[in-house]
């Protein structure tokens, strides 16, 4: 465990230097002051929106940046060529991807925690608060979905370079987040063989909305039962457990070839 | 040894100082553009303004995309779904996390909904749904009406011969009581309410019934009973069947003092005007 937390600090570092999170959390600032300098037909007092759109902001950079880390960290070793030495080192492969994805998750997290501050306290300048609870429940399972989102994007970078492994979990994601949840309505309209191939779709997917519970944060409808997040928890960390066994079987058994470009 | 600490400290202040004054300049810079944004001279141009500039016809999408977000607001952010073929587990889920109950906002809630609104019709100011839906919000359920003035007559202003504005402007004035002002509204309403309409074109001829009925009423109110008069049999001419405009009708006829018996009747009519798209009987909750 201790050589993976090794690995993990790794990533942080990596991320600290490479300046991304600084951009994106200026970029939030910045967005989030634009939005409080709207004049909403002179109207003032109201703080729902404010809510609203640095949620959603907060979600599209926090994927942004899940992505983005996941995706290069293999690809990144491979091209350094410290894949090499990293090998070479008593280390097993599967320590090596748990290790990367536990600093690339947690990175992550922990900078979506700096964004949900920035939030909270441009929300508490306009007047407004989150209810903590519901706050909480919606940043634990937001943390969650990040979690499946990483291992997916480090699965795919076992195999694919990083540009292709970050479009395919773009792909993937939306697809999960913004399609498999309309299975259902478009399932009354098929039939047959595309209705079947609909139904492997939404049973195969991971169902990433289900970790979105950012409209009960904004409209205040209160915190979710207990054992649905209970439920939520252990079915991300089956996903993420899955993601990674597949991530490790295209990984354990590749050739790294010196020289070769990618 | 000062020397050496400042000398030594340089090159970390070099470094600090751009890069701060770089975020300085980007911040005042991002303010500049979301005031200049704000413009009026910016905004008001239509498929001249900065956004028609920026987006070309997807703007008309993206303000849609608002104004539907607007509605979802309205209903206390319960989305509008469709319903799904079958009930799973992860439907259950989804269902405790996002439930679908219809309910509305109620009071000054609403003008929570305000700021999607001014979005979508500043993205798209011909989204004549979007600035009627924003006045209803603000006068009948903020009861605010002054301030639904204020957007409604921006909405004229980018929509100078839209009936539609007119018929509202018109339902505004007679929820103040402004007999004069509802009465010359529903007139221009009228004038340029447009000829060649299909036949077919349902929500058209309703608002005509509405245009001729409400004009019926306040011009009755303020006593021109031969204006009242005209638009009641010009309303009977497309729909023989309301017995109510031809109760009125005769009785104006007959030269009977009708205004208390129209005041009732106006009252009636404007509180059973609205009814919500969502609205079924199985799953309705005004009052969550």
């Amino acid at each position: 465990m201790n050589r993976c937390l090794v690995i993990a600090r790794m990533v942080w570092l990596d991320l600290l230097r490479r300046k991304d999170l600084y951009v994106l959390l200026i970029l939030l600032g910045g967005l989030l002051l634009a939005l409080l300098s709207l004049n909403v037909f002179g109207l003032g007092g109201m703080v729902r929106y404010v809510k609203d759109a640095g949620l959603l902001l907060a979600w599209l950079f926090s994927w942004i940046l899940a992505i983005s880390v996941a995706s290069r960290q293999l690809p990144q070793e491979e091209t350094r060529r410290t894949i090499y030495s990293l090998l070479a080192k008593p280390l097993t492969r599967g320590e090596l991807l748990f290790g990367k994805w536990l600093g690339a998750w947690s990175v992550v997290c922990a900078a979506t925690s700096l964004f949900y501050l920035l939030i909270m306290l441009v929300v508490a300048a306009r007047g407004g608060r989150f209810e903590p609870l519901t706050l909480a429940q919606t940043g634990l399972l937001h943390a969650l979905g990040l979690g499946m989102l990483t291992a997916l994007a480090l699965a795919l970078s076992t195999r694919a370079t990083q540009s292709a492994a970050a479009a395919l979990a773009y792909v993937g994601a939306l697809a999960s987040y913004l399609i498999v949840p309309q299975v259902p309505v478009f399932l009354a309209a098929e039939t047959g063989l595309r209705a079947n191939g609909l139904l492997i779709l939404y049973y195969a997917l991971p169902h990433l909305e289900l970790f979105d519970l950012r409209q009960r944060a904004v409209h205040d409808w209160g915190p979710v039962p207990g054992a649905l997040v209970a439920g939520l928890v252990l079915y991300s960390l089956v996903w993420i457990a899955l993601l990674l066994l597949l991530g490790w079987l295209g990984f354990r058994r590749k050739r790294f070839t010196r020289g070769a470009a990618r | 040894m000062n020397r050496s600490a400042a000398t030594g400290s340089l090159p970390s202040a070099t470094l600090a100082l751009p890069g701060l004054a770089a975020l300085a300049l980007w911040l005042a810079a991002f303010a500049l553009a979301c005031y200049t944004l704000e413009h009026p001279a910016l905004q008001s141009r239509g498929s001249n303004s900065f956004w028609a500039f920026l987006l070309g016809s997807g703007r008309s999408a993206l303000g849609q995309t608002l104004y539907e977000h607007a509605d979802v607001y309205f209903h206390g952010g319960v989305a509008n779904s469709s319903r799904p073929a079958f009930r799973h587990l992860f439907q259950r889920w989804a269902e405790v996390i996002a439930p679908n109950r219809h309910r509305h906002e109620e009071g000054i809630s609403i003008f929570e909904t305000m700021p999607w609104y001014r979005w979508a019709t500043q993205l798209d100011p011909q989204n004549v749904d979007a600035w009627l839906d924003a006045t209803y919000a603000a006068s009948a359920i903020g009861q605010r009406p002054e301030f639904a003035a204020r957007i409604l007559a921006e909405g004229l202003r980018h929509n100078p011969r839209n009936y539609r504005l007119y018929l509202e402007r018109g339902r505004l004035a007679l929820r103040r009581s402004d007999w004069s002002p509802a009465a010359y509204a529903l007139d221009v309403a009228l004038r340029v309410f447009p000829e060649n309409r299909p036949a077919d074109d349902v929500e058209a001829r309703q608002a005509l019934l509405s245009l001729l009925n409400l004009g019926s009423f306040a011009h009755e109110i303020l006593g021109e009973r031969d204006q009242a008069a005209a638009r009641l049999r010009q309303l009977l001419s497309l729909a023989p069947d309301n017995a109510v405009a031809r109760t009125r009708l005769t009785e104006l006829e007959r030269g009977a003092d009708t205004r208390a018996a129209a005041l009732a009747y106006l009252q009636q009519t404007l509180t059973g005007e609205h009814r919500c798209a969502r609205e079924t009987d199985d799953e309705h909750d005004h009052h969550p």
